[in-house]
């Protein structure tokens, strides 16, 4: 008796917290983790943890600002993570060996491969037609083989400062990655704001063959957000080099589904057409603090990588969720 | 009345506001081709997917062999032998056409079992089926490489299967041709000497002449007659059709005829559009009226550069331009509202507002940036201008009615000062009273020395807001009419229905 009636409080429990966060109640979601995990450690709640967290996630959180623009544009793409990587071997093996290129140059052509890989990825999707989720997953490994092929899988200890100072540095009190994420969000923000190009991309997302017979071109602007966001996967490259002191070929292993999974988690839809850059904030956030929290209470890290699956399938009902719902109007 | 397999009496349907059908009663015997005819519009589709199931009638009763029957689902209307066929086929590309005509009903080994198909089985007994109906289809052919009017055979032949008492046929010769059509009749014929009971829906009067044995007219919704085919002429079916004297009040004159603002010239693509000459000038609704399936999809999207084409040239106010896409359609303001609101027109996620100034974004922004104010003020405007009934201009628009939502996909190119505006179905799907709303607006822009090309299928619409109608029919403009006190919907039908040109002259004389 007694246990049928946990049960069935247990029950409602998770339908109480399933409809919250459906309601966009994700800050209520992060609230709540945030609350839980000072109650159990008495390291988390503090202006330095915060801004640890921050600056963890902000390699992701860069690149989180491109991935939901692909996301409202109706896109996708999983091949951030090893972009990253890739960007981080090719700067320790390729520029930082040849001692005449100077780190400013470093740092252009970094961000030009970055793009050039983006628009490769955007040319399969517009040009080739292939599905975002397919051509994204291939080029994700294409990526991250060429990564262990120019580093030989071996991992370089990169000292040079310009890169060093990407991940380690700081402006003011602010660390030099939370500054380039606050700026990446920002400047999407006023993008989605204010701009054609932010108006074009909520269209082309919610209904591509309207926005076609409306004059835009679909095609130009779905390629120029994966340029875009190899832009940001490459910036993001080069603060995780900087922060880990070393080009890593296995770097980031999971930070392309990371994104995506806060993308979501923020509300956005995998259909297309809806997403806000507040929302996805609290999403990278969400992901921060789980991580942060679960080493502060020395969760073993399979755990850890359990919970984020766990997370990325709620991100996933999530989408699901408000889906039906709004289809019941 | 043993004879009588089926039979309704007064049914009625409504969706929203609009009565689709009125105390419909019809009545099929046993053994006959009982063809169903109609402008679109009619009420046919209606009439036969409340017998499918599809729809649930609002009143009036059904009868299946003299015994009153209860139709709520499909399944309901399958469970009594009824079998309809639609245009669209239900067949699965990359399966045999045994497992299509079996599907979900395969011989398998074993008894009670149900687990491995027993393929020798399934084969021989379809391809006993095909015998009997005397088609040279090979059981085992896969549905990917048959020919449309192959795949229409196996569709008949997955009917065929479950033995149905009643076929019912929707509009199956729209993708045959000629050959392909007198294939059709003459198994159709065998289908009939074997007892089956088949309704027949088409648009083409010859067909129904060939073919059937008795025909029921609709018209708005209302069953105008059921006759007896041999007693009647194509001239006298035409009237029950359309009805005499519906234009009567609409005749327009037109004094203020501008220059030319668009022209096509010769125009082919593919199979579908053969040879077209159209023009349009200022201030002038120029209307193509068409039945159902005759190009005028792909004539729509071939003026507005959405199709690549094979010949022909486009001049805009004289001067000869290359339209190649969308976007070069709205850069030289040639604005479009297409046939389906929903799927290429609205922004269905967004405002109002937004749904109206995504083609206009050059006139509200400076170097990419949004004025939000002067968007405003432009959406406003227009929103006023047409009578647009909304809660405000940042309301959903996916909240709106029909006809509110088609006024916004107008207001869309009038934001955009487009001077050619092209409306496929521009009244599908909304009530009567949004109808004149937009009917009205059409007259308005008109005036204002815009030029109008709409795509209609429904006579008094042709017959109510235009100066000048060309007619399509199997690709081509058939005809071009001046909309006159002279022209009734006769003549219209005369083209659009393409009788052949003896009867034609006969129907005109």
């Amino acid at each position: 008796m007694a246990k049928q009636r946990e049960g069935s409080a247990v029950k409602k429990g998770v339908a109480l917290a399933v409809d919250l966060i459906a309601r966009g109640g994700l800050l209520f979601f992060l609230i709540l983790i945030v609350i839980f995990f000072t109650l159990r450690s008495p390291y988390f709640f503090g202006v330095q943890n915060f801004l640890n967290i921050l600056k963890s996630v902000s390699v992701i959180g860069i690149t989180a600002a491109g991935i939901m623009l692909i996301i409202i544009s109706g896109g996708i793409d999983l091949s951030t993570g090893a972009q990253m990587a890739f960007i981080g071997c090719f700067i320790a093996e390729i520029l930082l060996e040849n001692q005449s290129i100077p780190w400013w140059l470093g740092m252009i052509l970094s961000c030009l491969v970055g793009m050039a890989v983006g628009c490769v990825n955007g040319l399969l999707v517009t040009k080739a037609g292939f599905v975002p989720f397919i051509a994204t997953l291939s080029t994700m490994n294409i990526i991250r083989g060429s990564a262990y092929i120019i580093s030989n899988a071996q991992s370089v200890y990169v000292s040079e400062v310009h890169f060093s100072w990407m991940g380690t540095g700081k402006i003011g009190a602010i660390p030099v990655p939370v500054v380039l994420f606050l700026l990446a969000f920002v400047v999407t923000w006023a993008v989605l704001k204010f701009t054609v190009f932010g108006r074009y991309v909520y269209s082309i997302g919610g209904n591509p063959e309207a926005s076609r017979l409306a004059g835009i071109s679909v095609q130009n602007i779905t390629l120029s957000l994966y340029v875009i966001t190899g832009f940001l996967a490459s910036i993001s490259g080069m603060v995780l080099l900087g922060m880990s002191g070393s080009s890593v070929p296995s770097a980031g292993e999971t930070y392309g589904t990371d994104i995506v999974t806060a993308v979501l988690l923020g509300g956005a839809s995998l259909k297309g057409g809806k997403g806000n850059i507040v929302s996805t904030f609290i999403g990278v956030l969400t992901i921060g603090v789980m991580n942060n929290g679960m080493i502060l209470l020395n969760i073993p890290q399979f755990w850890q990588i359990f919970a984020k699956g766990i997370l990325m399938l709620l991100a996933v009902a999530l989408d699901r969720i408000r889906e039906v719902r709004s289809m019941k109007g | 009345m043993e004879n009588i397999i089926l039979q309704t009496k007064g049914i009625c349907k409504s969706f929203g506001g609009t009565k689709a059908l009125k105390e419909v009663d019809f009545e099929l015997r046993r053994g006959e081709i009982h063809g169903l005819i109609g402008e679109n519009g009619a009420g046919k589709s209606t009439l036969i997917k409340i017998i499918a199931g599809y729809y649930v009638k609002d009143q009036g009763e059904i009868f299946v062999d003299g015994q009153r029957r209860n139709i709520e689902k499909p399944s309901d209307s399958l469970d009594l032998g009824i079998r309809v066929i639609s245009q669209e086929f239900n067949l699965v590309n990359d399966m045999s056409v045994a497992e299509n005509v079996c599907i979900g009903d395969y011989p398998c080994y074993g008894r009670g079992r149900k687990w491995i198909v027993n393929k020798k089985l399934l084969n021989e007994r379809v391809q006993a089926l095909m015998d009997e109906i005397g088609e040279p289809i090979r059981a085992e052919a896969m549905i990917k490489n048959l020919s449309v009017a192959e795949q229409q055979t196996v569709e008949i032949a997955k009917a065929l299967w479950k033995e149905p008492k009643i076929l019912i046929m929707d509009e199956p010769t729209a993708a045959l041709n000629d050959q392909e059509t007198k294939h059709l009749f003459s198994l159709l014929f065998r289908l009939k000497e074997k007892g089956v009971s088949i309704i027949f829906i088409t648009h083409r009067l010859q067909e129904q002449f060939t073919l059937t044995d008795r025909i029921t007219v609709l018209r708005d919704g209302c069953r105008i007659g059921t006759v007896l085919t041999k007693d009647i002429t194509a001239d006298e079916l035409t009237t029950m059709m359309v009805g005499k004297n519906i234009n009567a009040n609409y005749a327009r004159t037109n004094s203020r005829l501008g220059d030319l603002i668009f022209e096509v010239r010769g125009l082919s693509v593919g199979n579908t559009l053969k040879d077209i000459n159209l023009k349009v000038h200022k201030g002038e609704i120029v209307s193509v009226f068409g039945l159902l399936g005759q190009g005028q999809d792909a004539l729509s999207r071939a003026v507005i550069g959405d199709m690549k084409i094979d010949e022909g040239e486009f001049y805009i106010c004289g001067e000869k331009t290359r339209l190649r896409s969308p976007k070069d359609a709205v850069k030289h303001r040639i604005g479009f509202v297409s046939e389906d609101r929903k799927k290429a027109g609205l922004l269905l996620l967004q405002t109002l507002k937004r749904n109206i100034s995504i083609a206009s974004m050059e006139k509200i922004s400076r170097k990419g940036v949004i004025s939000s104010k002067t968007e405003k003020e432009l959406v406003s405007r227009w929103v006023e201008k047409l009578r647009i009934k909304c809660s405000g201009i940042n309301q959903p628009v996916a909240s709106l009615s029909g006809g509110n939502q088609q006024k916004a996909l107008i207001a869309r190119w009038l934001a955009n000062e487009s001077e050619f505006i092209i409306l496929n179905l521009p009244t599908r799907g909304v009530d009567v009273g949004a109808k004149y709303d937009i009917y009205r607006i059409l007259e308005d822009l008109c005036s204002t020395g815009v030029g109008i090309l709409v795509f209609s299928l429904e006579l008094p619409e042709v017959l109510g807001i235009s100066d000048r109608i060309y007619i399509m029919r199997e690709g081509q403009i058939v005809g071009e009419l001046q909309n006159d006190e002279m022209l009734n919907s006769d003549r219209i039908m005369v083209y659009a229905v393409g009788i052949s040109d003896k009867t034609q002259e006969e129907v005109l004389s």
